[in-house]
This record gives structure tokens, C-alpha cells and sequence, in this order.
């Protein structure tokens, strides 16, 4: 027995000393965003400050149930989400700090921050409506709302209500306009979809392509920046079967709705100095640049120039809401989505 | 005297067995201290999804049970009881589909079929442009059946090759009817072989999440999620979850109710069975569905990785590629092989166990397989947490981190030995009852040690059944997902990750180099596990 005791406490220290690691500058990143485009700007950055980066890849609700459970043992440093709302419910756990900062304020546009400074933008997609080019005429597009009326009748296509970005969406027009409005909405958009939604971005695109009917998709510009960029000639021919689209442009209307992929420092950081750095590096027009140029998002840095692309979309105006508070209606934007059949 | 003494005794056997099964089992308890927890949206969930979820999965697990155990029938039955030209390879052609990760699979499918896929193309091209609604339920049920069915073949070919074909020859001379035959001496010989089948295949489509999310399928493994995710509610999440685990144990009781009573009367038979010869036309007829089913399961999905590889390829990615096949051999290598040593302690106490109650509790790490991974992954990361606090005076005499075992690859093993141990369990507690225990008394009696008797008499007797349940875990341990994404240490990157990773980005094309290496690497772990089923003790 003595033996058996011996061996299992020479294997749990065996464990420990195997699982400790040497004390080095370090950065831990909790991130949802889960691109190579990411991972080059990280190996930049370590190569420039010396700083090593590590990271954990996951979906945000599970980082968010990770830094809970960590509590303030947490290695975590620096978290990204890729979409906004979700750091409203991190920023809300108190799993955030503020970072208040005149280099951040300067590289990041107004309104793409948090108001009292816990996360900052990282880049946008614009979530707005791409067209059969041969099919739809532009001028009979205009808002979101009409897309509820019954001219659009079996002609849209949108991935499912769990989608984070469509719940974005929702909870956007759940802010502006109200539960009324948004539900009566919710029930014309519904009952003008092609078929039960399913899939990814890119197979709305390829659905609308295939002209069997639907004429319309909800996507992300940043989808659309890839097919158009496709190693598979047939997926540029999708690409190029599209119109791009941004909504509610007019003068008292709300803008095109943006999804934000944004970063806060970790409540609990180990690593102030080096999240900081980070941040600031990440928003630097530098890595401004190699976000929209590699991966077709807008950069959040006023003074980054866009990728071509997106230039030749030309400029638009995107909706003015407190993003901060945009995490608060995605529960209910949900629920209404759930109950007006939108599976 | 000495035996049953042995018996009785608090046996370092027995110690480490218990001790093994709290470890693994203590993750669990946290998720039932959190039923006691507030469910603000339970009732929203079931005034408006619950109905949907439940008649989601009772027809994806009806019909993929249905299809999945009449086509491994039908291959079994024509692989155990015809010779042909050809029947080697398709025999082992119909086991390699069970390396194809079915959310692989949909992918493959759904992109193929879909207006810029190749499928799609081709058939254009002879004028038939049919556009098929392919995010639905039979696209559900026909990929689940093409990648579950070897779990019907494999047992039925083996029981059918072993059958005793004398209750036959007697129910035949003694004129009884071709249906009186079928009711009441197939069917009762075949049914724990089925009943196994059945299990591994409900359980697979209960807990798949890959495939119902990508084709929106709402089932209840779904619904956990967006009661978990979308709707904040970790407490309606387990609801769900505990629902179907519940549903899944039911299944499992009435299942060892009838191995029980039927296992007295499934002598095996080793006498080499007689195989029908077919002539040119009967083999064409006979195989024919077969080929198509290996086109479908097998070949197509394997020629649009090839050529999406070749397309896409580019020598940057290379190294990202080395580190993931490396980090998945290790992470598979570690679990696979702490499956089979925990399997091994733990089957060898339960050899010398008297107590039912002993026994029982000494099974319950089987129950991991009906757990979903992501809940399986929380439970562990909660629990190590909580033991690293515990040992923190230690580790403050090496430096001062806090998290030492929850960052390390430890907690991924260890989850992922709790949600695979009943496979490597079952063929190790299966070896076991094949050789008995004369030659473990006989050492004894001869005053060898216990320890000496494990590693010199036990393990060469049952080492086919080690390998094999080795093997089996391997397998599916490389294709796990969502475990393996939330517990992998800082920048570890697995194959099943890395698939992920692109497929999340909606790059199929880039998804499909280390799709394609999985399935290579499994492909030679069947093969592998299939020349050892010509052996004894493997089940």
C-alpha cells in the first residue's frame, strides 16, 4: 500500500512540474476569431516587442464561461470577440476593465468603442442585403423594414435565427424601433423566406445564384470579399452574380447595420502593460491595414485606407446605436426571432 | 480460502479501480448541483421549441437506426454468407466509411450538390439542374446512415461469420416454416448483436452536433446549445441535456436486460461457415447496392477532398498542418492509452468483485459515452479549476502560477478519456470474460504477485482486445471536436481544430487537406483493427 501511495504522489508532481511553464513576457489572448489573418498579426507582434502570445481559440459563450469559472486565477490577458454583443454580457460579469487611452481614442473611430472604455473595435462587416444582379433592379431596395413587405414574397434567403450576427441584426431594429415594431417586422421578413433557413453566408449567395427563386441574402460584406477572392473560379462566378447592397441610407434613416469584432483587457489580467500594447498594436493603421486588405473587413482606424473592394462598394452610413448596449437586447431579439417561426 | 479472502479485502486493485472511477465521475456531480439553479427560459422553451426538438430527434434517431441497421445487415449478410469476385476488398471497404466524420461528410455534401459544387455541375451538364432542398432532415438522415452503418456491419458480419448454424440445420429438419424460423430462431440469435448496434448508432445521432447545426436541424443537442448560448441558460441547457441522457441510460437498461437473457443461448460457433458462390449475374445483383453505397460513403466525399486539396493547396500551409498531425497524435496517443490502462485496473478489480454494487459502480465511467462532449468539457474544466485552488500551497513551491493542471493537456485527456472509456472498457471487459479465470487462480495458487499476474499472465492473454479497444478510442478521439477545441492547451492546434478553423471560415476547399489526413490516418487504424478481428478475444 505504502508503494501504491509512493507512486501516486511521484506521478501527480511528475504532472505538476510537467504542466508548470517557465516565467516569460507573455500575453494570453481568449479569442473568438479564429482566422490565419489573426495569427500573422500575432507572430507580428511577438517579433516586434518580443512579447509571446497565447492564445485559446473558442466560441465566445464558452471563454466567457471559461474566465467565470477561472475567476481571478485566470491567465487570460486580452478577449475578442466577434461580435460586440457578447462583450456587453463579459463587460456586464465584470470580466472587463477599462482602458482608458489617448493612442486607443485616436485609433479608433468614434462610436466603434465602448462608452466607458472596457472594449474597443477591431474591424466591421456590414450585415446587409445582396441581390441577383440580373434579376432585382437596385432602386427597388431601400431598408430593412421593406424587406418585410410582400413584394419580397419567397425571395429571401438568411442563415438560422442562432446566428449571432442575424441576432445583432435583430436586436439593432429591437433598439431603434421597438418590440412592436421589430416583431411585425419579424413576421412579413419571415413569411418572405425562400426557404427554412440553414448554412453559412456563402451558401445564401450560392442559392440566390443558382436563380431557383430566392433573389435576395442577408450576408456579411466580409463573405462576399472572400467569394469574389475565391481560389474556385464557380465561386467567383457567384461573387460576381452579386449586387452589393447597404440599407436604410437615406437622411432620417438608421444606416446599415455593422457587426463589430472588438477586444477588452481581461478584469484579472496578469499582463496589463502587454494587453495594452496589443491593443494598441491591433489598431495601429498598420494592422488596420492587413485586416481589410487579407480579410475584407473595414478597419476601425479612421485613417486606414480600405481595401479596393470595399472602395469600390463605395462608402455608406452605418447605424448610430450605442453599441455597448446592443448586448442587452440579444436574448429578447432571440426569443422574438424563435417566436415568429424564424428557425 | 485465500480466494475469497482476496475477495473481500480492500485490494490496492480495488482502491485504485474506485479511485479511478471518482476521479472520473466527480466532473459530473457539478453539472447536477446545477439543476437546483433558477431556468428563466425553460418555459419559454417549452411553450415554443421543445415539441420541435423532441420530434427532431425521435425521427433522425428512428430513421437513421432503421436505415443504418437494415443496410449493415444486408452488407453483412452478403460478405458473411457469399463468396464472389471481389468480396475482400468490399468487405473491407464497408468497414473505412466509419473513418468519414459525418460533419465532414455534410460539408462535403452540401457543398458538392450545392450550385458552384462539382456534383452540381456535372449533372448540368446532362441537362438536369434539379436543385435539391439539401439543409433538411433526409440530408441529416442520409449522411448520419453513410457514416454509421459500419457500426451495424462490423458486429452482424462478425456474428453471422461466428453463428451457430446448428439451431438452423435443426429448425430445418424439423420442417419449420421459413417465417416460424425467422421469428423464433433468428431474430432471438441476432437480437443482442442488434441491440449493440442500435446502441452506438442512437447514441452517436442523439449526441452529434456537427451535422444538425451546420444543416439546422433542430434536435435537442442543438436546442442545448441555444438554450445554453442564445439564450443564456446554462440551467435549461442541462434540462435538455439530462432529458436526453436520461433517455439514452433508458435505452441502455433495457439493452443489458436483453443481453442477459439472451446470452446463454448465443454460443459462438468457430467451425469456418459455408459461403453460397455466386455466378457473374447473382454477384452483379448482390453487389451492386454495395458498390454504390462504398461510392457514396467512401469515394465520392474521398475525390472531392483530393481534388479540393489540390486546388487549394499552398506550401504555407504545411507547417501548420505538421503541427496539427503532431499535436493529434499525441492528444490521441495519451487518451487512446489511458483509456486502456484505467480499462484494464478497473475491468481486473471488477474480476474479483462479488459485491453487485461494487460492480456497478465500478461501470460507471461508461456513462460518459451518452454525455455531450461540450457539457463533458465544462464539467472538467469546473473540476480541475477547483483542484488546482486545492493544490495551490503546493505549486506556490515552484513559483507562482495559480492554473497549473487546468491549462495543461491533462484536463483534455482526461475529458476525453471519460467520454470514450466504454470503448476500450468493452473490449477489455470482453476479453476478459472470454478467458475466465483459471489462469489468473492458477498464478496465484503458484504465489505469483497480483501485479506480476496483470502484466505476465493477463495482458498476453488478452492483448488482442487491448489493441483493439487502442484502436477504437484512437479512432474516434482523432475526430472529436468540441472537446478537444475548449480544453487544448494555449496554441495547441489538433486536425479536427484546424478543420474547424476553416470551416468556420467557410473555406471547405482548406478544410479539406487535413480532412483528407484524417481519414488517412483512420483509414490505417481500421485496416489495422480489422486484421486483428480475425483473432480471438476482440469483440
Amino acid at each position: 500500500m505504502k508503494k501504491l501511495v509512493v507512486l501516486l504522489t511521484l506521478l501527480l508532481t511528475t504532472f505538476i512540474l510537467a504542466s508548470c511553464q517557465t516565467q516569460e513576457d507573455v500575453v494570453v489572448i481568449y479569442t473568438e476569431r479564429h482566422y490565419e489573418t489573426d495569427q500573422v498579426l500575432y507572430d507580428a507582434f511577438t517579433e516586434e516587442t518580443g512579447i509571446r502570445l497565447d492564445v485559446v481559440r473558442a466560441s465566445a459563450d464558452e471563454l466567457i464561461s471559461r474566465l467565470v469559472n477561472e475567476g481571478e486565477d485566470t491567465p487570460a490577458d486580452v478577449l475578442i470577440f466577434a461580435d460586440a454583443g457578447r462583450l456587453y454580457r463579459a463587460k456586464n460579469l465584470a470580466l472587463l476593465q477599462p482602458f482608458e487611452d489617448d493612442i486607443m481614442k485616436n485609433q479608433v473611430d468614434e462610436g466603434l468603442y465602448d462608452t466607458n472604455f472596457y472594449w474597443y473595435g477591431l474591424t466591421m462587416r456590414a450585415r446587409v442585403i445582396m441581390y441577383a444582379k440580373d434579376r432585382i433592379n437596385e432602386t427597388s431596395l431601400s431598408t430593412y423594414e421593406a424587406l418585410s413587405t410582400p413584394q419580397w414574397n419567397d425571395q429571401i434567403a438568411v442563415r438560422t435565427s442562432s446566428n449571432l450576427y442575424n441576432i445583432s441584426w435583430i436586436a439593432s431594429l429591437l433598439m431603434a424601433e421597438g418590440e412592436m415594431k421589430t416583431n411585425a417586422f419579424l413576421n412579413g421578413f419571415v413569411s418572405n423566406l425562400y426557404r427554412d433557413p440553414a448554412g453559412n453566408d456563402r451558401d445564401q449567395a450560392k442559392l440566390v445564384a443558382s436563380n431557383v427563386g430566392a433573389n435576395l441574402a442577408i450576408m456579411n460584406t466580409y463573405y462576399m470579399g472572400l467569394l469574389l477572392n475565391s481560389e474556385d473560379a464557380n465561386e467567383r462566378e457567384v461573387g460576381q452574380s452579386l449586387g452589393v447592397f447597404f440599407p436604410n441610407q437615406g437622411d432620417d434613416e438608421s444606416g446599415a447595420h455593422i457587426n463589430l469584432s472588438a477586444a477588452g483587457i481581461v478584469t484579472h489580467a496578469k499582463n496589463l502593460d502587454g494587453a495594452q500594447t496589443l491593443l494598441r498594436f491591433l489598431t495601429h493603421d498598420t494592422s488596420q491595414s492587413h485586416f481589410t486588405n487579407v480579410n475584407y473587413e473595414y478597419p476601425v482606424n479612421p485613417n486606414t485606407t480600405w481595401h479596393p473592394l470595399l472602395v469600390e462598394w463605395g462608402t455608406f452610413k452605418r447605424q448610430t446605436l450605442n453599441l455597448s448596449q446592443l448586448g442587452e437586447f440579444h436574448e429578447r431579439a432571440f426569443e422574438l426571432m424563435v417566436g415568429a417561426g424564424w428557425k | 480460502m485465500e480466494i475469497k479472502k482476496l475477495r473481500l479485502k480492500l485490494t490496492p486493485f480495488l482502491l485504485i479501480g474506485v479511485l479511478f472511477v471518482v476521479l472520473l465521475s466527480i466532473p459530473v456531480l457539478f453539472s447536477i448541483t446545477q439543476l437546483f439553479n433558477d431556468a428563466p427560459k425553460w418555459m419559454f422553451i417549452v411553450s415554443n421549441t421543445l415539441t420541435t426538438y423532441l420530434t427532431n430527434t425521435l425521427i433522425l434517431v428512428f430513421m437513421v437506426g432503421v436505415f443504418s441497421l437494415s443496410i449493415g445487415f444486408y452488407a453483412a449478410y452478403v460478405i458473411a454468407t457469399k463468396s464472389f469476385k471481389g468480396r475482400n476488398i468490399l468487405s473491407l471497404l464497408l468497414y473505412l466509411p466509419l473513418a468519414m466524420p459525418a460533419y465532414v461528410l455534410s460539408y462535403i455534401y452540401v457543398d458538392t450538390l450545392s450550385f458552384s459544387g462539382r456534383v452540381y455541375r456535372l449533372l448540368s451538364i446532362f441537362g438536369i439542374t434539379a436543385q435539391f432542398n439539401l439543409f433538411s432532415m433526409s440530408t441529416a438522415i442520409f449522411v448520419l446512415t453513410l457514416s454509421l452503418f459500419p457500426y451495424a456491419y462490423i458486429p452482424l458480419k462478425a456474428y453471422l461469420t461466428k453463428r451457430n448454424q446448428h439451431h438452423e440445420d435443426v429448425a430445418r429438419m424439423l420442417r419449420i416454416p421459413l417465417w416460424k424460423r425467422i421469428l423464433s430462431v433468428h431474430i432471438p440469435l441476432l437480437l443482442p448483436t442488434l441491440m449493440t448496434s442500435l446502441m452506438f448508432i442512437i447514441f452517436e445521432t442523439v449526441n452529434d452536433y456537427g451535422v444538425t447545426k451546420y444543416l439546422n436541424i433542430k434536435t435537442l443537442s442543438v436546442g442545448m446549445f441555444d438554450a445554453w448560448f442564445q439564450l443564456n441558460d446554462l440551467t435549461s441547457a442541462l434540462y435538455l441535456a439530462m432529458g436526453y441522457i436520461v433517455v439514452l441510460l433508458s435505452f441502455y437498461i433495457v439493452y443489458q436486460r436483453i443481453i442477459k437473457d439472451t446470452k446463454k443461448d448465443s454460443i459462438k460457433s468457430y467451425e469456418k461457415p459455408h459461403l453460397t458462390s455466386l455466378n457473374k449475374k447473382q454477384t452483379f445483383s448482390y453487389t451492386m447496392p454495395l458498390w454504390i453505397l462504398v461510392l457514396f460513403s467512401l469515394g465520392l466525399p474521398l475525390v472531392e477532398l483530393l481534388l479540393n486539396t489540390i486546388q487549394s493547396f499552398q506550401i504555407e500551409s504545411i507547417l501548420p498542418w505538421l503541427r496539427a498531425l503532431g499535436s493529434t497524435l499525441m492528444v490521441a496517443l495519451l487518451a487512446s492509452f489511458s483509456i486502456i490502462v484505467i480499462s484494464l485496473l478497473i475491468s481486473n478489480t471488477k474480476r474479483f468483485t462479488s459485491s453487485k454494487w461494487i460492480k456497478k459502480i465500478l461501470n460507471l465511467p461508461i456513462f460518459g459515452y451518452a454525455f455531450p462532449g461540450v457539457m463533458i468539457a465544462l464539467m472538467y474544466y469546473m473540476f480541475f479549476i477547483h483542484f488546482d485552488r486545492f493544490l495551490n500551497p503546493i505549486y506556490g513551491l515552484f513559483g507562482n502560477q495559480r492554473l497549473v493542471l487546468s491549462l495543461s493537456i491533462w484536463v483534455l485527456i482526461s475529458a476525453l478519456v471519460f467520454r470514450f472509456f466504454a470503448i476500450g472498457f468493452k473490449q477489455i471487459s470482453n476479453s476478459y470474460e472470454s478467458i475466465g479465470m483459471h489462469h489468473t487462480l492458477s498464478s496465484y495458487t503458484l504465489r505469483k504477485g497480483k501485479w506480476m499476474t496483470l502484466l505476465k499472465i493477463d495482458v498476453p492473454m488478452i492483448k488482442k482486445g487491448l489493441i483493439a479497444g487502442f484502436i477504437l478510442s484512437f479512432i474516434d478521439i482523432i475526430k472529436e471536436l468540441p472537446m478537444t477545441l475548449l480544453l487544448r492547451p494555449f496554441n495547441v492546434q489538433t486536425l479536427s481544430t484546424l478543420i474547424y478553423t476553416y470551416i468556420s471560415n467557410e473555406d471547405i476547399s482548406k478544410a479539406s487537406f487535413a480532412s483528407l489526413t484524417l481519414i488517412i490516418i483512420s483509414v490505417i487504424f481500421i485496416i489495422l483493427f480489422k486484421s486483428l478481428g480475425r483473432k480471438k478475444n476482440v469483440s
